[in-house]
């Protein structure tokens, strides 16, 4: 999280790039749920990294943690190109194009696995948590599609979903499907 | 894995500032553009609110507030100020045909 705390103190600091910030926030966003999503296909594929699972919870949070930097970042800029108190106009001007669409849905399904991310609801959820685990794999596609369209991001979207993508497929290998 | 992604994504933020983004080319030498204020001046006037203004590709590329319509980014010839193409987050409205 140290970079996305970076971030927020250039965030605050007056003559700051706030546009830059927050395509690194998403970037950042993206790089941490890309790797909670493929920690499950690359365990399976060399098990000694099936001890690392643990830490799956954290990297997931840390990318919802981002994506809201990202959308704090995202609304002040917006302020900064808004009359006063116009914002949520303005923001509401371009929400239904494709490339801001795409980020506010993602953002919108991580937000039941990131309330899940937690013992209890571990236990209340029983069977059902996986499924509401796995909100993150259409929320990885939309964050790269967002990604992809809403600013000249295309070519890094496709390097991130070939890597992240590709390994997703490991997930419906027959023999080890059982496994974990 | 997740260090030859994070080094992917860093290398493609710290590089991508560098890079024209080939969404619009303008072939006019530099020393022949108009001042970027003057073009700033003028949206301004038809009700714009211009947030950054820069060169990219040859063109006056402009980030800001396109009245009726939202934050934009448009480009625009760098002599003649006509408006060659307008993008509001990746769909494209406007381009010159």
């Amino acid at each position: 999280m140290a970079p996305l705390g970076l971030l927020c103190w250039q965030a605050f600091s007056p003559d700051s790039d706030l546009d830059a910030a927050t395509a690194a926030s998403g970037n950042w966003a993206m790089a941490w749920l890309a790797a909670a999503v493929v920690m499950t296909p690359l365990a399976k594929l060399w098990r000694g990294l099936a001890r690392l699972l643990w830490l799956r919870r954290a990297v997931g949070l840390a990318a919802f943690g981002a994506s809201l930097v990202h959308l704090w970042l995202y609304l002040r800029v917006m302020g900064d190109y808004a009359e006063p108190g116009g914002t949520w106009a303005l923001v509401w001007a371009e929400a239904f194009t494709p490339g801001i669409l795409t980020g506010w849905l993602a953002l919108l399904l991580m937000l039941p696995p990131a309330l899940a991310s937690n013992d209890a609801a571990m236990r209340a959820l029983r069977a059902a948590w996986k499924r509401v685990q796995r909100l993150a794999l259409p929320a990885a596609a939309l964050a790269l599609l967002h990604m992809a369209v809403v600013h000249d991001g295309l070519m890094l979207a496709l390097a991130v979903a070939a890597l992240a993508g590709g390994l997703q497929l490991v997930r419906f290998f027959p023999a080890t499907r059982k496994a974990l | 894995m997740r260090m030859i992604l994070m080094a992917a994504v860093a290398a493609a933020t710290l590089s991508a500032p560098a890079l024209a983004t080939g969404k619009m080319k303008c072939d006019v030498k530099p020393e022949d553009r108009k001042p970027i204020e003057e073009l700033k001046a003028e949206l301004v006037k038809q009700g714009w609110t211009v947030a950054k203004a820069k060169v990219d590709g040859g063109c006056y590329e402009v980030y800001g507030v396109m009245p009726e319509t939202g934050r934009v980014e448009a480009y625009f010839h760098p002599v003649t100020f006509e408006k060659l193409f307008v993008e509001q987050r990746g769909k494209v409205l406007f381009k010159k045909g």
